[in-house]
């Protein structure tokens, strides 16, 4: 038995418009890792990939795959997932073997479950004591919301460019409306700009640092290395990049 | 006859009656002041931002005038001088200012007497100094206004 500190917990209810309409309730907490050997448990209990889980504590790989399907089907398989669990009150009858994809994303149930044992391995590397918080969780757009994230990221992103692609000054690039619009945006943003790195690399790294409070970049590092460091962040942070 | 470049002309009106050939593709990697510095790695701006910006003296008060450029350069061995003429045994920069007297673009004399700049994160051209000059309201140029500097080649 997993003994883990709860300071926080919450739960939602969401109705999903899917085909089935499930509907489930999903409890999150965040929890403290506090010795190695507790890193250890955990490390051992996600492993048990056959699993099935009737209590609130699991870390299945089918519960993680059928919140990333009901939550959105299209979501970005994100940090706190390694660390959060539900509690399914509806039927479940999502293939898990599904593949699910949106605009930027395209991932399958191994590559998640991967990901899954990556992220937790990290934490108990980094001893990372606490999780992001349940309301930053619950905080995470909806795929329309996301959808109609992405399409705002592009149309400022779009005009911002054309106004300051002749110019070289660092500063009227990072304040030009547009660009300070997108910092606004907040966290939900990051994915899309680190989607938008990759392809296109740009001046996003004081966006990113304004939004993250994280500057994972050594100074005297070339555009070149810095475009390299944000993605690598963006991967230790659980952000998948196709 | 050399590529033209509509999207820089559109922006730099100058560009279309006067000289310029452009020299390399559009990239972020580095700007105008980098350029002038010959770094090709990162961008220069003095600005306390984090990396890969970068400046090459202190610069905690965000000071982005013309002083400031001045003692950059001059902390690289520059030294400002009256013209942009080409003088034997010297390299020689220019900073082009705005309207409202702060620096917005820079270049780099070329052996010829010609002068090569990188736009922004578009493409660097070679061009005649100017192919640049003219005020920025305008959509003439970068700025009418031009300060230079040179060193020992």
């Amino acid at each position: 038995m997993l003994d883990l500190h709860r300071p926080e917990s919450t739960s939602k209810n969401w109705k999903l418009e899917s085909e089935t309409n499930i509907e489930f309730e999903e409890i999150l907490y965040t929890y403290s890792l506090e010795t190695p050997k507790k890193h250890e448990n955990i490390l051992s209990q996600k492993r048990n990939k056959n699993a099935i889980s009737h209590g609130h504590i699991s870390y299945c790989s089918s519960e993680i795959d059928t919140l990333c399907s009901l939550m959105s089907g299209k979501m970005d398989f994100p940090e706190y997932l390694a660390g959060s669990f539900i509690n399914l009150t509806g039927k479940n009858e999502i293939d898990l073997q599904r593949e699910y994809q949106d605009d930027n994303f395209f991932v399958s149930s191994s590559r998640l479950i991967s990901k899954v044992d990556k992220e937790l391995d990290a934490q108990a590397a980094s001893k990372v004591k606490k999780l992001h918080s349940t309301q930053w969780i619950l905080n995470q757009k909806k795929p329309t919301e996301k959808k109609n994230l992405q399409q705002e990221f592009n149309r400022l992103a779009t005009r911002w460019k054309s106004e300051t692609e002749s110019l070289s000054s660092v500063k009227k690039k990072t304040t030009h409306p547009d660009y300070l619009k997108i910092i606004e945006m907040g966290s939900e943003v990051i994915p899309i700009i680190l989607q938008s790195l990759l392809k296109e690399p740009d001046h996003w790294f004081v966006a990113l640092n304004k939004i993250s409070s994280e500057n994972p970049i050594s100074y005297g590092a070339s555009f070149q290395e810095a475009v390299i460091g944000w993605l690598q962040w963006g991967q230790r942070k659980g952000f998948f990049l196709t | 006859m050399s590529e033209q470049l509509i999207h820089l002309e559109l922006r730099y009106s100058s560009l279309s009656s006067n000289y310029y050939k452009k020299t390399s593709n559009r990239t972020s990697e580095y700007n105008c002041v980098a350029y002038s510095a010959d770094d090709l790695d990162r961008p220069w701006w003095p600005v306390p931002y984090q990396a890969p910006y970068y400046w090459p003296i202190e610069n905690k008060e965000e000071d982005e005038s013309l002083d400031e450029f001045i003692e950059a350069f001059s902390f690289l061995g520059f030294a400002c001088c009256n013209d942009g003429n080409l003088e034997k045994g010297f390299r020689k920069i220019a900073i082009f200012l705005d309207e409202d007297g702060m620096p917005a673009h820079m270049a780099k004399q070329l052996p010829d007497g010609n002068w090569s700049s990188k736009c922004g994160d578009l493409e660097d051209i070679e061009h005649a100094l100017q192919s640049l000059q003219g005020k920025p309201s305008a959509k003439e140029g970068y700025g009418d206004i031009i300060k230079f500097m040179k060193i020992a080649n």
